[in-house]
């Protein structure tokens, strides 16, 4: 390969999980870490630590300059951001490549057109990829009509210059419709200086579907199918699978193509993930956003396909073709992964500190564990809660089900609080075990999901 | 945490350097604090009052020294870090009353402010507080490394244009009588 040492530009779980991908294809490693992340499994893995910078994220992981001199001066050809932090900013990765060093992810320019919301739609919809029906409005009466015939209800009325819940309103009947555009036109006004707004169809019940996709630098790009990530709280994934439990083979090749064609029109290299919201009701799919990295999910599909999703972006990154065409990307079985957050589920998933005083993980044929934690570990409050990813994979979905369940049941971990007594709830749930659940399920049916 | 088992009293260095932290950032002249087996003191005394520690292990006498958590990038340096050879690889060298001149940032360590210009100083060179003992560069940014005390430059446990790690000791002073 062409890459010889890679800098790996993050922490935890994932840095330890690049580091064993570069060791396995011969390529060094160089970590690094802030002054909370010294004693930790990947400085310890890696062929070279380097402390970048004191706890806060953005004097130590965040920032740039920090990662590039170490990049430079440690004979680097290469730099893997991982999930977060860097990995999505795309004047890092110019700057990376203004240096000499590979950015193993897309080139800035794929990443500015897919950043925002609004150009990743308008980019889509060019494509021809479905998008959820919607448009933009002055807040007036008279177009309000227009666009209603168009969408249907219900819909959603959304500030189109801002977020955090500002001007959103839910709009059942055409008979409320001009009070609310009124009312959020006014709020979206107020909070961001612009009331313009956006309005969507309101799919009442949405799963969250989402594609993986890989592309090379001569054009070609495969999908190592859907990941279904519906059992989530208010946006934050708990729970990922693989095969999606609702898609027929017509529905995942529908998904599955469009992914491809967002990808290959945006000339993608490196590996990326579409987002879908798949409606139950009517059986179709709309591009929500396109996530141009690494997810935290990404294991599942290894377990599916038995590809190595970071050996692939190692070997892109180095200029080498996908070593695999579409036609050899099979699945195989069923795959669930469970995320062992270092949170209270018991009171609305607050992240919490502290040592781990146990760590008992579970093991056994077909089981998985990414993870960078031990007995006696300290965890840092400055930074994202995961702690570990167990991934489970059976020949079937009930299978996979009946060895979850035995490996949350020997999982024991005591000094901090984890999402583990969520997920033991859960697998019991009639509504998981029969995939009858929907994006809001988990708020509306755990009772931990809301703080007292 | 009252309910730890025995084995497991203790404080993690993230730990430490917080606490040293909220030292620097306080207005306390002395603290002791004991957790198991660690029994840290730090002052801001020249005479350390509080009673000193029964192991030399925690080589708190960063008295007088600089807000930064200095004790700890001394002794916990990763092992697999080539960069930290500095620290604590001599073991056989008696630092004893010397003064550690950290690394403000990662960066490439100059001992000369420019190509054409000598090393800021030398071993045995006399410096008083704020003179540049050394200049640091992050990606064509050039700063200067200032002495934290008054005195003479006992060590210098850096090569020239070679990365440094963010604190890391770059050299040790022997501080002035009084300083």
């Amino acid at each position: 390969m062409a890459i010889r040492r890679v800098l790996v530009a993050n922490r935890g779980e994932i840095a330890v999980r690049i580091i064993r991908a570069c060791r396995d294809v011969g390529i060094e490693t160089v970590a690094v870490f802030s002054e909370a992340d010294r004693d930790t499994l990947a400085t310890q893995l890696a062929d070279k630590a380097v402390c970048i910078g004191p706890v806060q994220a953005k004097h130590s992981y965040l920032n740039a300059d920090a990662l590039l001199v170490t990049a430079l001066h440690t004979g680097c050809d290469a730099l893997h951001p991982g999930y977060g932090f860097l990995a999505e900013n795309a004047e890092f990765a110019d700057e990376c490549a203004r240096n000499g060093i590979q950015f193993i992810g897309p080139r800035g320019d794929t990443m500015r057109g897919l950043g925002d919301k609004l150009p990743a739609r308008e980019t889509a919809e060019r494509l021809g990829i479905p998008v959820v029906p919607g448009g933009t409005l002055d807040g007036s009466a008279a177009s309000a009509g227009a666009v209603l015939k168009q969408i249907g209800l219900p819909l959603l009325v959304k500030a189109s210059a801002g977020g955090g819940g500002r001007g959103l309103r839910r709009v059942d009947d055409s008979a409320d419709l001009a009070g609310a555009l009124a009312q959020s036109a006014a709020e979206a006004d107020a909070a961001f200086g612009n009331p313009t707004l956006y309005v969507e169809r309101y799919i009442e019940r949405g799963r969250h579907i989402e594609v993986q996709i890989v592309g090379d630098r001569y054009g070609n790009v495969i999908h190592l199918f859907e990941r279904d990530c519906t059992t989530q709280r208010r946006y934050q994934k708990l729970v990922e699978e693989a095969p999606s439990p609702v898609l027929d083979d017509a529905a995942r090749k529908a998904i599955t193509d469009s992914a491809c064609r967002l990808a290959r029109g945006m000339g993608y290299e490196g590996a990326g993930t579409v987002e879908f919201l798949f409606d139950l009701d009517t059986g179709e799919h709309y591009f929500i956003e396109m996530n141009t990295r690494l997810q935290v999910e990404h294991p599942v599909s290894e377990l599916l396909t038995g590809l190595d999703l970071v050996r692939l972006q190692l070997l892109v990154a180095s200029g080498e073709p996908l070593p695999v065409s579409q036609d050899e990307v099979t699945m195989s079985g069923h795959v669930i992964e469970f995320r062992v957050n270092c949170e209270d589920p018991g009171n609305g998933f607050l992240p919490a500190a502290g040592t781990v005083r146990r760590w008992r993980p579970p093991a056994g044929p077909w089981v998985r564990l990414d993870t960078h934690m031990e007995q006696g570990q300290a965890v840092p409050p400055y930074y994202d809660s995961l702690l570990a990813k167990l991934i489970v994979w059976g020949d079937t979905r009930e299978q996979a089900l009946e060895r979850s369940r035995r490996c949350l049941a020997e999982f024991a971990v005591d000094g901090v609080p984890t999402t583990l007594p969520f997920h033991s709830w859960l697998v019991a749930q009639p509504d998981f075990i029969f995939s009858n659940l929907h994006t809001t399920w988990v708020d509306g049916n755990w009772k931990g999901a809301r703080r007292p | 945490m009252p309910d730890m088992p025995p084995e497991l009293r203790t404080i993690s260095t993230a730990e430490l350097a917080q606490i040293v932290r909220a030292f620097a950032d306080s207005d306390l002249r002395e603290l002791r604090l004991v957790v198991g087996d660690v029994d840290l003191l730090v002052s801001r005394n020249e005479q350390v009052d509080g009673a000193a520690p029964a192991r030399p292990a925690a080589p708190a006498p960063a008295a007088a020294s600089a807000p930064a958590p200095a004790p700890m990038t001394a002794s916990a340096a990763s092992a697999p870090s080539e960069a930290s050879t500095a620290d604590g690889s001599a073991p056989a060298v008696d630092r004893t009353g010397l003064v550690p001149v950290h690394s403000p940032a990662v960066g490439v360590f100059y001992r000369r402010p420019a190509p054409d210009k000598p090393p800021s100083v030398e071993v045995g060179s006399a410096v008083a507080v704020g003179d540049p003992v050394g200049t640091l560069e992050v990606m064509k940014m050039f700063t200067t490394v200032p002495s934290v005390v008054a005195g003479t430059i006992a060590e210098i446990c850096v090569e020239d244009a070679t990365l440094v790690e963010y604190q890391q000791v770059i050299m040790y002073l022997s501080p002035a009588a009084g300083a």
